[in-house]
């Protein structure tokens, strides 16, 4: 059995060194943050208040994102993502709530589509949005977020 | 009568075919059947079954008749029925010997009726058929073969098979027109047999395959009554390969085989073997599902002889042909099992059935011996029946290789006698450490293990297996039934390399050593392995190394790497530049902290630094040592004094002015820390005050005394400033005359060593170090100076001395007021009066010995008052390295 500690612990290590990795990745330093990009709508915002289900949606959909992406350091970012959820749930489970299977999401259905035409804006708003997410969570998860 | 009612028969067989029903089509049977055909003429009985409809569609169920054949030996077809001879073909078995034959009524409407096939059998032509699907589901074949007793054989014969393939919708008593007929042409062979191949897709499986044949033989073209049959019903499958006996660790004799391809459905087997012992003559047929049989009791020097085939479970099927027959003898002593690979530290035991002369030995008699060289205590048997001995091995040790053996005999013998036969035992040492550490970027986790400890056991392959949790290990690793194989390369130095790229950070990654032998298989204990836990991260990047000035102190900086994203600990070594580091170590264990100074003994100096980090919480490995960094040699304080000096003065009489030559040695760096850019003398006296003189870069400055009294000091000037401890020298007339040397002695202990020693008398003046002045004497050669603290009486002086030179020493009392009188000794002049007091005493003393034994007593107590004298002043011999072990109380040594 794992000390509740150190899953909360490797969970904020664990978010600290995706936000790093995705620093890493070259072309997503250079976006500006000033400038909107439309048509992506899919891709979740930013949300200062999250609970742990809506964590585990959001990065559910990350992942499904990434999945899509042909980067090669994005495979890492989403084992790392997959880790973070099972952390989630185990931070969920310590809290006694339930956290529902995502399921696929609908929107993402287009995904394809959009990703044949604009591979280079998805792979960018996506990591920029979820850099985004991961700090929100990160500060949420100091205040002991809810179920 | 019934002859004409055949000739009524006689029609094209085309129309036949088309009146005929389908359902009167010959079902295939999965056995052989037969094909007769007869002369029509031919006289016999003629029976129709009571209650026979003249409508075929009653016939459901019954093969259908056959019908006519036309002589073709004009190759025309010939619709006179005299020109004719008409054959009657009709389909039977040896276990349904009824033969139906088809006949049409007047009305031409069809009919059957069934005779029985020894009519036929009589006279005629006769096949044997079989018909099967393959295993592969694609071909459909028919097998002919001529009866031997076939009038009609020659060697032209030709077989067709016509063939359609009827759809499911299809399958109503309407017959497909003759055009929807297939040929294929057989393949014969010289001695009348005939294949026949129909391709059928998979699709039409389940399809009825309507068919007949058209035999041309002697001349005489026959034609087969319709048959059916559903390709999916009559699968033969290939005979099962791979038949296999061996005896069981259970001491059964089991018999295995495996089929040759899969087939969508699962078969079923018959085993036919038999038993040939010394007992009995035993034999048996056994139906199974799977593909082995157990037969109990297998019996030493014994043979058994084994064949399977194979048959479709559920529904309608061919058995296959039985496989080739495989014999399997047994030895006079059965082992079971023979060979055993096993882990160390578990337990095993081999069963034993002894046969000595046609007569199994009684389990009870059977002793065990390892190796032939050591009986295994008897605690270790049991008997498991009258037969069946049993022996024990206990927590096993790995096999020790003796030559080129890699396992342990084990021998089961009778009493006193053991069969050469022996059983096999093979234990492993299984312990393989499995160690993992995952790259500073913490993308890739390299695993490495070491196969030396199996390496003995030849024709075995190694596998590192691995399951994957999703977070965390369980506090005992265990092997999990679902894994997956890794691939691991072998490195040059004998390890084994397996890269997890990308990785689950926090995931559970069990992993063990599978080896598999043809023995069996062994799993190596399991150890789990989270890859956060066994980060080797990036060294620190940015490390630079100075000697801060003013505060001296040795810093060292550094940047942490970018992961892990843990608190992390760092090691600092530091040591002098050079060949052969001296590494000294430092640990900083403030994760916050960038940087750290440290003391070190020599400022001046290059220093060379490198920085590693590791988690701080334990995990994981130390990064490598970062690239180093060095020290730049700068000035980090002011001076620390000023450089030691002294003067010479050359006094010219006539004008009563004296040149004083101030002298000094440069400032090391220890004192100037770490350089001196100038020196300053600074004079001082009562009349001109104090003023400053910059001699650059020089150690020597000449000035006149003129005065009185005149100071000087000599500052030496860095970077950072003056030095603040400084000497101070006054020169004056007056206390030049103050003598406080009393004595002043110079000992010779080497050419590169002389002591000196003196007696200061005591004085009123402030008395701050003396400065010692030594040089060649009646030469004009360089003069040497030394300092030496007012506190010391004796000192030793280290040059290069020449014995056979005369040495001027003058030792200079130094008072804060001015520079005391020396003490001037020539040479080493108490022991020139020894040398000569020595002589005079050679001569002397025969005079003496020969005047007066009253004065030689005289010169004897004189002599010890000498010597008393002398060795008060003697050196400690161990200050000088020629004098030790020499006895200084002989004087001779001495001298």
């Amino acid at each position: 059995m794992v000390p509740i500690r150190k899953v909360q612990d490797d969970t904020k290590t664990l978010i600290k060194t995706i936000v790093t990795r995705i620093n890493d990745i070259s072309h997503t330093q250079s976006v500006s943050s000033k400038q909107r990009v439309t048509g992506l709508d899919f891709i979740p915002g930013l949300h200062p208040l999250l609970s742990l289900s809506k964590m585990d949606q959001t990065l559910a959909i990350y992942q499904q994102i990434l999945a899509s992406l042909p980067s090669r350091n994005v495979i890492q970012i989403s084992n790392d993502l997959e880790n973070l959820r099972d952390l989630l749930h185990l931070l969920a489970a310590s809290k006694s709530c339930p956290l529902p299977q995502v399921r696929a999401l609908e929107s993402l259905e287009s995904l394809g589509v959009v990703l044949e035409a604009s591979l280079y804006s998805t792979e960018v708003v996506a990591l920029s949005r979820l850099q985004g997410s991961l700090q929100d969570m990160l500060r949420q998860l100091d205040l002991s977020p809810g179920c | 009568m019934i002859c004409q009612k055949f000739c009524v028969a006689l029609l094209h067989w085309e129309f036949i075919y088309v009146t005929t029903a389908f359902n009167l089509a010959y079902p295939i049977t999965p056995w052989k059947f037969k094909l007769s055909c007869m002369p029509s003429n031919t006289t016999y009985d003629f029976l129709f079954p009571p209650g026979i409809s003249k409508n075929t569609s009653n016939l459901n169920g019954r093969y259908e008749a056959v019908v006519e054949t036309k002589l073709n030996s004009s190759g025309n077809y010939l619709s006179n029925l005299s020109s004719r001879i008409t054959f009657h073909c009709c389909f039977w078995s040896e276990e349904d010997k009824n033969c139906s034959v088809y006949a049409d009524d007047i009305e031409g409407k069809a009919f059957v009726t069934t005779v029985n096939s020894l009519v036929f059998q009589q006279t005629g032509a006769h096949w044997n058929i079989q018909c099967w699907m393959k295993e592969d589901l694609k071909l459909f074949i028919c097998y002919i073969e001529s009866l031997f007793k076939n009038p009609f054989k020659n060697y032209d014969l030709t077989v067709h098979l016509l063939y359609v393939l009827l759809d499911l919708l299809e399958e109503s008593p309407l017959l497909p027109e003759k055009g929807s007929f297939q040929i294929v042409q057989c393949n014969c062979s010289f001695n009348e047999c005939c294949e026949c191949h129909v391709p059928v897709p998979t699709a039409k499986l389940n399809n009825t395959l309507l068919m007949y044949l058209k035999i041309t033989s002697g001349g005489v073209i026959f034609h087969s009554p319709p048959m059916s049959a559903q390709p999916i019903n009559v699968v033969k499958p290939d005979p099962p390969l791979g038949l296999h006996m061996e005896i069981t660790d259970t001491g059964s004799l089991k018999i295995s085989w495996s089929s040759p391809t899969l087939v969508p459905f699962q078969l079923q087997y018959q085993v036919k073997y038999s038993e040939n012992s010394t007992k009995n003559m035993k034999k048996a047929d056994e139906i199974v599902t799977a593909t082995s049989l157990l037969v109990d009791s297998v019996l030493p020097g014994s043979s058994y002889d084994v064949q399977v085939r194979s048959k479709r479970l559920d529904g309608l099927g061919i058995w296959s042909d039985w496989s080739t027959l495989l014999t399997f003898t047994t030895q006079d002593v059965i082992y079971f099992p023979p060979k055993i690979l096993t882990a160390a530290g578990s337990n095993i035991s081999f069963h034993c059935i002894y046969k000595n002369e046609k007569k199994i030995v009684s389990s009870k008699k059977i002793v065990w011996w390892l190796n032939l060289a050591e009986k295994i205590p008897q605690s270790q048997y049991d008997v498991v029946d009258d037969h069946i001995s049993k022996v024990t091995f206990p927590n096993l040790n790995a096999t020790k290789p003796r030559g080129k053996f890699t396992y342990d005999a084990v021998y089961c013998c009778n009493e006193q006698e053991c069969h050469h036969r022996y059983a096999e035992l093979y234990v492993i040492d299984v312990n393989i450490n499995i160690s993992c550490e995952t790259d500073g970027y913490l993308t890739k986790m390299t695993c490495r293990w070491s196969p030396s400890a199996i390496q003995s056991l030849a024709g075995s392959n190694l596998q590192l297996r691995y399951h994957r949790s999703s977070l965390y290990c369980s506090d005992v690793p265990s092997i999990h039934p679902v894994s997956e194989p890794k691939d691991c390369h072998l490195q040059r130095d004998g390890f084994y390399e397996c890269i997890f790229q990308p990785i689950f950070l926090l995931s559970g990654y069990t992993m063990w050593i599978r080896i598999n032998h043809t023995l069996g298989s062994l799993d190596s204990p399991p150890v789990c392995v989270i890859p956060d836990s066994v980060v080797k991260p990036l060294p620190p990047s940015s490390v630079k190394a100075e000697i801060t000035v003013k505060i001296g102190l040795l810093k060292i900086s550094w940047e942490k790497p970018v992961f892990p994203e843990n608190n992390l600990q760092f090691q600092i070594r530091y040591g002098l530049s050079g060949k052969q580091v001296q590494w000294k170590m430092f640990e900083v264990y403030d994760a916050k902290l960038k940087s750290a100074s440290l003391p070190v003994p020599d400022l001046c100096a290059v220093y060379t630094v490198q920085v590693r980090c590791k988690r701080l919480d334990g995990l994981g490995y130390w990064s490598n040592w970062s690239t180093p960094a060095h020290t730049v040699v700068v000035d980090v304080k002011v001076p620390i004094r000023g450089p030691e000096f002294w003067r010479i003065i050359s006094e010219d009489t006539t004008k009563k002015e004296r040149n004083v030559t101030l002298l000094w040695k440069p400032l090391m760096k220890n004192d100037s820390l770490c350089s001196v850019r100038r020196y300053v003398v600074k004079h001082h006296t009562s009349h001109n005050g104090t003023w400053l003189e910059d001699v650059g870069n020089h150690t020597k400055l000449t000035f006149l005394w003129t005065e009185q009294a005149h100071s000087v000091m000599v500052l030496a000037i860095n970077s950072i400033g003056a030095s603040s401890a400084n000497f101070n020298l006054t020169l004056s007339r007056s206390i030049s005359k103050v003598n406080i040397v009393q004595s002043l002695s110079a000992y010779p202990l080497n050419s590169s060593c002389v002591i000196l020693s003196w007696m200061l008398s005591p004085s009123d003046y402030n008395l701050m170090y003396f400065i010692l002045e030594w040089k060649i004497l009646n030469e004009d050669s360089e003069i040497k100076w030394l300092r030496i603290p007012s506190s010391v009486k004796k000192y030793y002086v280290h040059d290069h001395f020449i014995p056979i030179e005369k040495y001027q020493f003058s030792l200079y009392p130094i008072f804060t007021e001015g520079v005391g009188k020396p003490k001037i000794i020539n040479s080493f002049t108490q022991d020139d009066e020894k040398h000569q007091h020595d002589a005079d005493l050679y001569v002397i003393v025969p005079i003496i010995i020969s005047s007066s034994i009253l004065l030689l007593g005289t010169l004897s107590v004189l002599h010890q008052r000498m010597k008393k004298l002398f060795w008060e002043d003697v050196p400690n011999p161990k200050n000088c390295s020629w004098a030790q072990g020499l006895n200084f109380q002989k004087r001779t040594d001495i001298l």
